[in-house]
């Protein structure tokens, strides 16, 4: 999975507004069970939308990090492969380039004959 | 032979993609729900509000997939659709995203 450079950037930059909000919430979780005239504070304003934002840029960084789908229906996926456009791994020029070279019509005959005249020019 | 087989009779497909796609979407999935799960716990969220969230949050991943990954057309690449593919995100990611949020909830206000 081949990540871009600005989704790369973007990851980083939100991960790191994520675990900030993380840190400011945990500090002020501390203050308000040490300050006594502060029995039950709700998160502030800002801890909240910074979360939620971070949170929002690191799914849409992750979600167009380069993940790659394969069209299912077999008419597309071969005309794909067939034409360059999807890669595949061990197989070159379509689907059904093994039924370029198969054994049993194999033409021996034209193969030995031109065998023996390689032979003759060495 | 009824309608199903025959619209597969004469429009095949290849169901290592379909099981190569369903499993990308899950591994997305799972990634994205865990993240939910920590802003879940940051926010420290309760019962059914935190479910909510993970609700609403789904959606929006679901969407961004939709979007983005499948360029708008989930028909190609799943055999549900954009029905199927908010159908494996929400049932998918539940137990990661519990986990992560009972972690930070408890990390945050100990």
């Amino acid at each position: 999975m081949p990540r871009s450079t600005p989704s790369k950037l973007l990851i980083a930059f939100s991960s790191l507004l994520l675990a900030h909000a993380c840190y400011s919430a945990h500090e002020h979780s501390l203050l308000s069970t040490t300050s006594p005239d502060a029995p039950d504070v709700t998160l502030p304003l800002d801890i909240t939308l910074e979360t939620l934002i971070s949170l929002s840029l690191l799914l849409v960084g992750i979600v167009s990090s380069g993940w790659e789908l394969k069209p299912i229906s077999l008419r597309s996926y071969a005309g794909g492969v067939e034409s360059g456009r999807i890669s595949v791994e061990g197989r070159k020029g379509g689907l059904f380039s093994a039924l370029e070279e198969r054994g049993g019509f194999l033409d021996v005959r034209k193969q030995r004959k031109e065998f023996t005249e390689w032979v003759k020019t060495q | 032979m009824n309608a199903e087989e025959r619209e597969l009779q004469l429009y095949p497909i290849v169901p290592e993609n379909l099981v190569a796609n369903s499993k990308t979407i899950s591994d997305l999935q799972s990634l994205s729900s865990s993240l939910l799960g920590i802003a879940a716990g940051i926010l420290g969220l309760e019962s059914y509000s935190g479910f909510l969230f993970y609700l609403l949050g789904t959606l929006f991943v679901s969407t961004l997939v939709v979007t983005f990954v499948m360029g708008g057309k989930p028909e190609v690449y799943s055999r549900g659709g954009w029905k199927d593919v908010i159908a494996a995100d929400v049932t998918g990611g539940v137990m990661g995203f519990v986990l992560t949020w009972t972690l930070f909830f408890g990390l945050v206000r100990v």
